[in-house]
C-alpha cells in the first residue's frame, strides 16, 4: 500500500531538551540508524498471528504485515502462544468508557511501528482496553493520515488533530511562527482563521483524513478573558455541532495553559461552564504545561487537584473526558474519572509543554521506563536496578531484542514505553473490580512508592511524583 | 407571588373578556393571574408588550412536557382597558401554592422528601432539556398537585417569570426572587442551569425545617451581608431527613457551580439512596 511519508520533522521540532536530567526525550533517527542489531533482531521474527474469532480472521503480531487484520495468516507464520485475540469494539462502544481508552500518537518517524504496538496491545489487552490513534493534521497530508488509520484496525477511535491552537501565539508559549510552510500546506485552514466557512473547512480536513471521532477546532482557552473565551469556544462548538452529518460524532476539544487547572477561580468558571453546557458529551483536553514540568509526572498539589476535579466532574457527570499528550499524568487521571488519555514517543507527543528555545542535547540519552517503579530511568541506572533483589524482567514483545543486543535501540525502548504503559492502562481496568479504577490505581502506585524505598536511586532518578500521587489518591 | 390587595382590572371586566367566570389569584410586577374554568390565566399589564416577542419566548415552553411542570396551554390576547394585551393560559392547580402551605405550618414530612425533591428536579429536568432556565423557583412557584408532596408542580415558567417578575430587584438586571437567589445571581452574574438547583436546594430545605436556611424573615440584608451569610453555610436540617436527601440538599446548596452537579447526577444518586 503506497504510503506517503511526510518529510522528517526538524530535529529542532522534536527536540524539547531541558537539560534537566530526568526529561524524557526520543530523539530523531536518521535512517542510518535504523540499520541497528536490536531493531533488526526484532523486526527480523517470523510472521506471528493470533486469531480473532469474532470475525473469522486473524491479527498478524509481528513480521512484515504486523498490526494488520487478515482473513488467513500469511504462509509460514505461527499462531501466537497467546489464545486467540478478544473482538474489536468501534468507535461508540469505546466512548461509553466501559473501557479505559489508550490514545496513542501518529509522531514522526516511528508511526510505522505504531500498528503493530497497537496490535500487540490488542491481543493481550483488548478485554481491558479500548485502543485509538491520533494524527496532526498538519504534520502530513490526508492521504497519509488516512493510509496510518488504515493500518491501526483495532483502533476504535481515529482521531485527526486539526491543531488550530497553533493560531494562539498570545495564549500559549510556542515557538516562533509554529506553524511551518509543510503544516499550511497539510492544513490550509490554519491559514484562513477568519473566513466565514473556517469551522466547515476545519471539520471537512479531519473527514479527509479519516477520522471517525471529530474535534471542534480546539483554539486556546484565555486565562486572561475567560469567560469570554469560554463563551467563544463553546459558541464554535455548537456550530460545529450544527454541521455534523448523521452518524458522526464530535469533540469539545479545549486546549489550556495548566493555570486553568491550577488556579482555584480558573478551575471553577472552566468546570461551571463544562456543567452547564451538556451538548457535548466527550471533551478533548490539552493542558500546556510549564516546561520545567513537563517531561516529569506532576507532584504539584495545586495541578493534580485541578485534574482531579475535572476527571471526577466528568465522571460523575457522565462526560467521556479525553487527556491526549499527558503520558503517565494522563493515566494517573483514569483513576479520577478520566475515560482516557494520549501518548507519543516524541517529546511533543509525552507532553504539551511551553517552548523554550535550547540548543539539542548532544547524543541520545538511553533510557528505559520502569514499570515497576511507573518512572523513566537512564540505561545505567536501569542496568544496576535489574540486578537488584525484586526486580522483574519485562516480558513485552521488544525487551527481549531490546536488551539482547547492542547497541542500545532507541526505537525498540519507545515501543516498550508505549507497550508498559498499556499494559498499565490495562491492569487498571481489570482490577478494579476490587472498588473501581481508583483504588485500583492506588494499589499500583503504593506498590510502586514501596518498591522505591531503599533503592540506589540518586535524587535525580528517583520517583519524587509518587509520594504525590499516593497522597492525591 | 406579591399580591398587591387589587387586582388591574375587575373581576367583571375580566370575567366579561375571558367569557366564563374570572377569580383573582394574584398578581406580579408585569400582571395579574386569574383561575377561569380549569385554567390560570396570566394577562401582561405592561403597556406596548407586542404578541410578536411573546410568541418567540414561549416557545420554549411548548417543548416542556412534565407533570412536574404547569402545563401551558397557549397565548392568548385579551382586550382590557382599551387596549390589546397577550397572556398565557396555563392549567390550573388547585390547592394553592408551597408558600402558603409553610406559612400555615404544614411542612414537608420528611418520609415525603425523596419523593418531593426528585419530582421537582424531574421538573427542572423537563425545563432545561427544553433549553428554559426558571430562575425563580421558590416555595410561591411550586404547587402540590392533588395536594400531594410527591407530586410538586413548578409554576411561573420561564419567560412568565420574566414577565411576571415578583421580583425584589437589587441591582438592574437581576432576575429571580431574592430569598432564593443563587451566589452568583445575587452579585449579578448571569443564572445558569445551577442558580435553578440552588432554587431547588434552598425550596426544600425551607419546607423541611419551616425556615429559610439563610435568612431570618425579620431582618434586612444588604446583597454583601446576604452574599456572606450564603458563604456560611446552611441550617442544620432536621435530624430526621433521610440521609440521602440531606447529602443531596448539601450539593444543592454549594457556593460553587459546578458543584451542585446536574439535574441527572442528583437524580441517580437519590435514587441510589
Amino acid at each position: 500500500m503506497h504510503q506517503d511519508e511526510p518529510d522528517p520533522m526538524p530535529e529542532s521540532d522534536l527536540d524539547w531538551s531541558t537539560g534537566v536530567a530526568d526529561e524524557l526525550e526520543w530523539p530523531v533517527v536518521d535512517e542510518e540508524q535504523l540499520e541497528n542489531a536490536a531493531l533488526n533482531a526484532y523486526l527480523d521474527v517470523e510472521d506471528e498471528y493470533v486469531p480473532l474469532p469474532s470475525e473469522d480472521s486473524f491479527l498478524i503480531l509481528s513480521g512484515n504485515n504486523a498490526g494488520s487484520v487478515v482473513t488467513a495468516p500469511p504462509s509460514g507464520a505461527v499462531a501466537s502462544a497467546t489464545g486467540h485475540a478478544p473482538p474489536r469494539i468501534d468507535r461508540d462502544q469505546a466512548l461509553t468508557g466501559s473501557r479505559p481508552i489508550y490514545l496513542v500518537q501518529r509522531g514522526g518517524r516511528y508511526h510505522r511501528f505504531l500498528p503493530r504496538v497497537l496490535v500487540g496491545l490488542h491481543a493481550a489487552y483488548g478485554d481491558n482496553l479500548a485502543l485509538g490513534a491520533i494524527a496532526n493534521v498538519p504534520s502530513a497530508n490526508a492521504q497519509a493520515h488516512r493510509s496510518f488509520f488504515s493500518l491501526s484496525p483495532v483502533s476504535a477511535l481515529r482521531i485527526a488533530d486539526p491543531q488550530c491552537y497553533l493560531l494562539d501565539t498570545e495564549i500559549l508559549r510556542l515557538k516562533k511562527e509554529p506553524i511551518t510552510a509543510r503544516a499550511y500546506k497539510n492544513a490550509p485552514y490554519l491559514a484562513h482563521a477568519d473566513a466565514p466557512d473556517w469551522v466547515q473547512r476545519v471539520l471537512d480536513a479531519q473527514r479527509a483524513s479519516g477520522a471517525n471521532l471529530l474535534l471542534t477546532p480546539g483554539r486556546a482557552l484565555d486565562p486572561d478573558e475567560p469567560q469570554r473565551s469560554l463563551d467563544g469556544i463553546y459558541e464554535q462548538g455548537d456550530d460545529v455541532l450544527s454541521r455534523l452529518d448523521h452518524g458522526e460524532r464530535v469533540a469539545l476539544n479545549l486546549t489550556l495553559p495548566a493555570r486553568w487547572l491550577s488556579s482555584t477561580a480558573l478551575r471553577n468558571r472552566l468546570l461551571d461552564q463544562i456543567m452547564d453546557q451538556d451538548q457535548f458529551d466527550t471533551l478533548y483536553v490539552r493542558v500546556q504545561w510549564a516546561q520545567g514540568k513537563a517531561f516529569i509526572p506532576p507532584d504539584d498539589a495545586e495541578l493534580l487537584t485541578g485534574i482531579k476535579r475535572l476527571a471526577n466532574l466528568c465522571a460523575d457527570e457522565e462526560r467521556c473526558l479525553l487527556l491526549p499528550q499527558t503520558g503517565l499524568t494522563g493515566w494517573y487521571a483514569l483513576a479520577h474519572g478520566a475515560a482516557g488519555f494520549g501518548l507519543g514517543v516524541s517529546g511533543a507527543d509525552q507532553a504539551f509543554a511551553e517552548f523554550v528555545f535550547r540548543p539539542g542535547a548532544k547524543g541520545a540519552v538511553e533510557r528505559y521506563f520502569e514499570k515497576q517503579l511507573l518512572h523513566t530511568l537512564d540505561r545505567n541506572t536501569h542496568n544496576v536496578l535489574a540486578k537488584a533483589p525484586g526486580y522483574v524482567r519485562c516480558a513485552c514483545p521488544y525487551c527481549p531484542a531490546l536488551f539482547a543486543n547492542e547497541p542500545w535501540s532507541h526505537e525498540l525502548s519507545a515501543l516498550h514505553y508505549l507497550h508498559s504503559v498499556g499494559e498499565l492502562t490495562a491492569k487498571v481496568q481489570r482490577d478494579s473490580q476490587r472498588h473501581g479504577r481508583h483504588a485500583a490505581l492506588r494499589r499500583i502506585v503504593t506498590a510502586a512508592h514501596k518498591y522505591s524505598t531503599g533503592l540506589p536511586l540518586s535524587s535525580e532518578q528517583s520517583p519524587k511524583h509518587l509520594d504525590a500521587w499516593g497522597q492525591a489518591l | 407571588m406579591n399580591q398587591p390587595a387589587v387586582p388591574r382590572f375587575t373581576p367583571e371586566e375580566v370575567t366579561k373578556e375571558l367569557g366564563a367566570d374570572a377569580t383573582f389569584l394574584g398578581a406580579g410586577a408585569f400582571g395579574d393571574t386569574w383561575k377561569v374554568g380549569d385554567e390560570a390565566v396570566k394577562i401582561i399589564c405592561t403597556d406596548d408588550y407586542s404578541m410578536a416577542r411573546l410568541e418567540r419566548e414561549v416557545e420554549g415552553l411548548r417543548r416542556v412536557s412534565s407533570p412536574h411542570v404547569v402545563a401551558f396551554h397557549g397565548p392568548i390576547t385579551v382586550q382590557l382597558g382599551g387596549k390589546a394585551r397577550p397572556g398565557l393560559r396555563f392549567e390550573y392547580i388547585a390547592g394553592g401554592d408551597l408558600e402558603g402551605r409553610i406559612t400555615n405550618g404544614e411542612l414537608l414530612p420528611p418520609r415525603r422528601a425523596e419523593e418531593f425533591l426528585k419530582g421537582l428536579l424531574s421538573g427542572v429536568r423537563a425545563l432545561h432539556k427544553a433549553t428554559t432556565i426558571h430562575r425563580d423557583i421558590k416555595p410561591a412557584n411550586i404547587a402540590l398537585r392533588n395536594g400531594r408532596w410527591q407530586d410538586p408542580v413548578i409554576l411561573d415558567l420561564g419567560l412568565a417569570k420574566q414577565i411576571d417578575a415578583s421580583t425584589i430587584t437589587i441591582y438592574p438586571g437581576h432576575i429571580g426572587t431574592f430569598p432564593y437567589m443563587s451566589p452568583e445571581q445575587l452579585i449579578g452574574q448571569r443564572a445558569r442551569k445551577a442558580a435553578d438547583l440552588w432554587a431547588v436546594g434552598v425550596t426544600a430545605r425551607h419546607a423541611l425545617s419551616g425556615s429559610h436556611p439563610f435568612y431570618r424573615i425579620d431582618q434586612n440584608y444588604t446583597v454583601d451581608e446576604a452574599y456572606t451569610r450564603l458563604t456560611q453555610g446552611p441550617q442544620p436540617l432536621p435530624g430526621n431527613c433521610p440521609g440521602n436527601v440531606s447529602a443531596i440538599l448539601d450539593r444543592l446548596t454549594s457556593m460553587v457551580e459546578h458543584e451542585r452537579g446536574s439535574v441527572s447526577s442528583n437524580l441517580i444518586r437519590l435514587s441510589r439512596g
